[in-house]
Formats: structure tokens, C-alpha cells, sequence
């Protein structure tokens, strides 16, 4: 299992705290996803 | 990275970020710097630990990155409070809609970022414009 496989199921917040499926990110279209640090 | 957003979308792909932290720090991020792309939060750091990004005091806190920090405070740069896991490495990973990754790099310390050139030639692909 590839690191995309790992991470499409997991569900995550968008600002309004609403649970997004986290492969929805790239299941139309390729995505550059990027980690970052800390907010700030 | 934001200024390559239009890029990333003439390639037909989208800049997505994961943040550490609360949906609220999220809006004041998106509030603050105006970004118009989707922004997630991991308020578990599930998705950093799925994604095998570091985590711990080694790689927040080495020579290489406090003289970064150095260079930074004698350029006017302050570091506000930290919003988040301060202990968490990031990372960027360029995925198709097959789940084919390809690119994949894992933050070693802070300030160890991808060169966006690397992002741009890989969506390219991903994309199959290459």
C-alpha cells in the first residue's frame, strides 16, 4: 500500500469543521498536497 | 508556494494544504494570507503519521535550523505563537487520481522544503503532460 492508498480514506476538517474525505482531494484530478509545519 | 497555484492549475491539477491544529486556525490562515485553494486541518496527526512525516525535538531543533532561525530574527522575522503541533515536520507529495504518488518528500527539519520546480515537472507528469 502506497502512501496515497494510506491517506485517501482518512477524514479530515475543512475551516468549518466539516469531516472531507481526504482522497476527494485527488480523486478528480492530480493534487500537489502539501503538509505543513503549524498554522503561524 | 501560493505564487504557483495558477501553474498548478494550468497543469489541471489544485494545491491542497494539511495543517496541524483546530478548524479555526485554518480560517484565521486562510483570513490572513487570502488563499483560495482547499485547506484541511489534523487535529489527530493522523494523516502526517499515514504519511510517514517526522515528528520530535531532533528534527525541530538542530544547528542547521536555528542558524535558519538566526538569519531570520537579524532579517526583522519573528516567529509568532505557534498554532499547531510545533514538533510536527511537513511534507508534499503530488498524487493522480490513481493513486500513483508521483512525488514524495518528507520535511527532515524544519525549513527543509521542496523546491516548487519539483512540484511543477511532477504534476507535469501526473498530469500527462509530460
Amino acid at each position: 500500500m502506497n502512501v496515497a492508498e494510506r491517506l485517501s480514506p482518512i477524514d479530515l476538517l475543512d475551516p468549518d469543521g466539516r469531516a472531507v474525505r481526504l482522497g476527494s482531494m485527488w480523486s478528480e484530478r492530480p493534487v500537489v498536497l502539501v503538509f505543513i509545519r503549524h498554522f503561524g | 508556494m501560493r505564487g504557483d497555484v495558477p501553474t498548478f492549475r494550468e497543469l489541471g491539477g489544485e494545491l491542497c494544504a494539511v495543517g496541524s491544529g483546530q478548524p479555526m486556525h485554518a480560517r484565521d490562515f486562510i483570513e490572513q494570507y487570502g488563499l483560495d485553494f482547499p485547506l484541511l486541518v489534523d487535529p489527530d496527526l493522523v494523516a502526517y503519521a499515514a504519511a510517514g512525516l517526522r515528528r520530535g525535538l531532533g528534527s525541530t531543533l538542530n544547528p542547521r535550523v536555528l542558524g535558519s532561525v538566526w538569519r531570520a530574527m537579524r532579517a526583522g522575522h519573528r516567529q509568532e505563537k505557534t498554532k499547531g503541533d510545533p514538533w510536527q515536520q511537513g511534507g508534499a507529495f503530488v498524487i493522480s487520481p490513481d493513486n500513483r504518488v508521483w512525488l514524495e518528500q518528507v520535511s527532515r527539519t524544519a525549513g527543509d522544503h521542496v523546491d516548487p520546480v519539483r512540484l511543477v515537472d511532477a504534476l507535469r507528469a501526473a498530469s500527462g503532460h509530460g
